[in-house]
């Protein structure tokens, strides 16, 4: 493990000023990389939202569980002047008998831990990449996207379309990822993710688009909306980058993991010495039970 | 355009109140859960409504593993997670769902845009899928018997009891009857 992959590990994650950092590449005749920041690069064959979290720490787990407890204390003290008006209001309308304004008050619900509105951390450590801003984009339309990142482990998590006041659309691989790590000097390369925005479940017409080859894993469900290619010989690196390390992403399974934002859950498709499944069991290709 | 838009928060926003399941739930005796006969004939029609209406079955499953499972992709489908973030050590999910409900909340907001058939049909797929990698077969069902033991969710947010009292009724579904009729496909 790096120092510089140790002390992030160590650290409540980045400061206001250096999460400004932590940006897109863009694509300019000449680039200029940090030589101690952690870069991700990867490519899509469309354009497509591609969302990765960072693994919180241990001190980022107690700093959250701190701005949780704080946020519910305000919520709390909220409710308590809000549910106190709302048992004069109801008395009221108990002593008209509900004969004047309208239907009775409804109480106010009261904060608690488990159902506070408040991001999860993992929420809070999600990135997107793509559709735009885009490092580069080849010949045969495939779209590269590079960006400068926390050092730390990173967990491949859906194709999302995020709503900055709340919500979302799109999908997870809730039911089976993968994550790997981005160290500090260097540029992991992720290889390639394709997103299908649906499944047949969703839009069963998919099946009569789809290339011949594709049709039978589309209908079993073997492939899923996310499938990853890790980096290989024919994926070859932007110049631009060539004085840089870059290192392939080593893959290691991850999941399940939950589908925060209620959108459509699926899995990565299963990847080839990396990642199989037994059933729903997130297991190692070697593992994979002979009976299913 | 921010207009509509701030409107449809509000109206998401107080619409509902998301109930939350206890941490623990409890694994009723599936002899005391009440399921309609499944082996009714069903029609041309019905068929042509088989992606909406049915039932899932896995031989050698016992009730338990089934609600298990069946819990668990309730728990996916509405979007539970504990706030605490995903932990690399493996974990049963289904123990673990209680908590935040920040992809419930949050979807709210979408759920207002795209209309409550949306927010269904995407309920009935998330479950497909999620049952599908269980190993669950689904088997086609008549429109009325299938309301009688299942909820469809859209802007609107099923009462706990009923939803814990219709998954188990699933779950004996998908443990302890013999199934009759084709296995659908996913």
């Amino acid at each position: 493990m790096s120092l510089l992959l140790a002390f992030a590990i160590a650290s409540v994650g980045p400061t206001k000023a250096e999460k400004k950092l932590l940006q897109p590449v863009k694509d300019t005749p000449a680039v200029q990389l940090d030589p101690n920041g952690a870069y991700i690069l990867l490519r899509s064959p469309a354009p497509a939202a591609i969302n990765l979290f960072r693994l919180a720490t241990p001190p980022e787990i107690e700093d959250y569980r701190g701005r949780r407890w704080q946020a519910l204390q305000k919520a709390h003290t909220k409710w308590v002047n809000k549910h106190a008006q709302w048992q004069q209001e109801i008395a009221t309308w108990n002593q008209t008998k509900g004969t004047v304004g309208g239907s009775a008050p409804e109480e106010p619900i009261e904060p608690t831990d488990d159902n506070l509105d408040f991001s999860t951390i993992d929420e809070e450590n999600m990135l997107g990449f793509g559709p735009l801003f885009r490092f580069a984009k080849d010949s045969g339309g495939t779209s590269t996207y590079l960006q400068r990142v926390w050092p730390g482990r990173y967990v491949l998590y859906g194709s999302l379309l995020i709503n900055p006041n709340g919500g979302a659309t799109g999908m997870c691989v809730c039911m089976g990822t993968v994550a790997f790590d981005a160290n500090a000097g260097e540029i992991t390369d992720v290889g390639s993710v394709q997103v299908n925005g649906t499944d047949v479940l969703i839009y069963p017409n998919l099946l009569n688009k789809a290339k011949p080859e594709e049709v039978e894993g589309l209908r079993s469900g073997a492939i899923t909306m996310m499938r990853l290619t890790p980096a290989n010989s024919s994926m070859p690196l932007d110049p631009r980058l060539s004085s840089f390390k870059t290192v392939p992403a080593v893959f290691k399974r991850a999941g399940p993991v939950p589908n925060y934002y209620g959108v459509q859950v699926d899995r990565l498709t299963a990847i080839p010495g990396v990642l199989s499944y037994d059933r729903d069991k997130i297991v190692d290709p070697g593992e994979v039970s002979a009976a299913h | 355009m921010a207009a509509a838009w701030a409107a449809m928060v509000a109206c998401a926003q107080s619409a509902y109140a998301v109930p939350v399941p206890p941490a623990k739930l409890p694994v009723p005796d599936p002899i005391t859960i009440n399921l309609p006969d499944l082996r009714g004939q069903t029609t041309a029609a019905d068929e042509a409504d088989f992606d909406k209406y049915f039932y899932f079955h896995r031989s050698g499953t016992t009730f338990g593993e089934a609600l298990a499972d069946i819990r668990e992709c309730d728990g996916y489908a509405r979007g539970l997670a504990s706030p605490f973030g995903y932990q690399e050590t493996p974990y049963p999910y289904a123990g673990t769902m209680a908590g935040a409900l920040g992809g419930a909340l949050g979807n709210l907001l979408v759920s207002a845009i795209f209309g409550s058939a949306e927010v269904r049909k995407a309920r009935r797929s998330n479950m497909r899928r999620c049952m599908n990698y269980k190993g669950y077969d689904r088997y086609g069902l008549n429109k009325d018997v299938w309301q009688s033991f299942n909820f469809e969710e859209g802007l609107h947010h099923v009462d706990e009891d009923k939803r814990q009292l219709m998954l188990a009724q699933q779950a004996k579904a998908a443990s302890l009857v013999d199934p009759v009729g084709k296995v659908l496909g996913r």
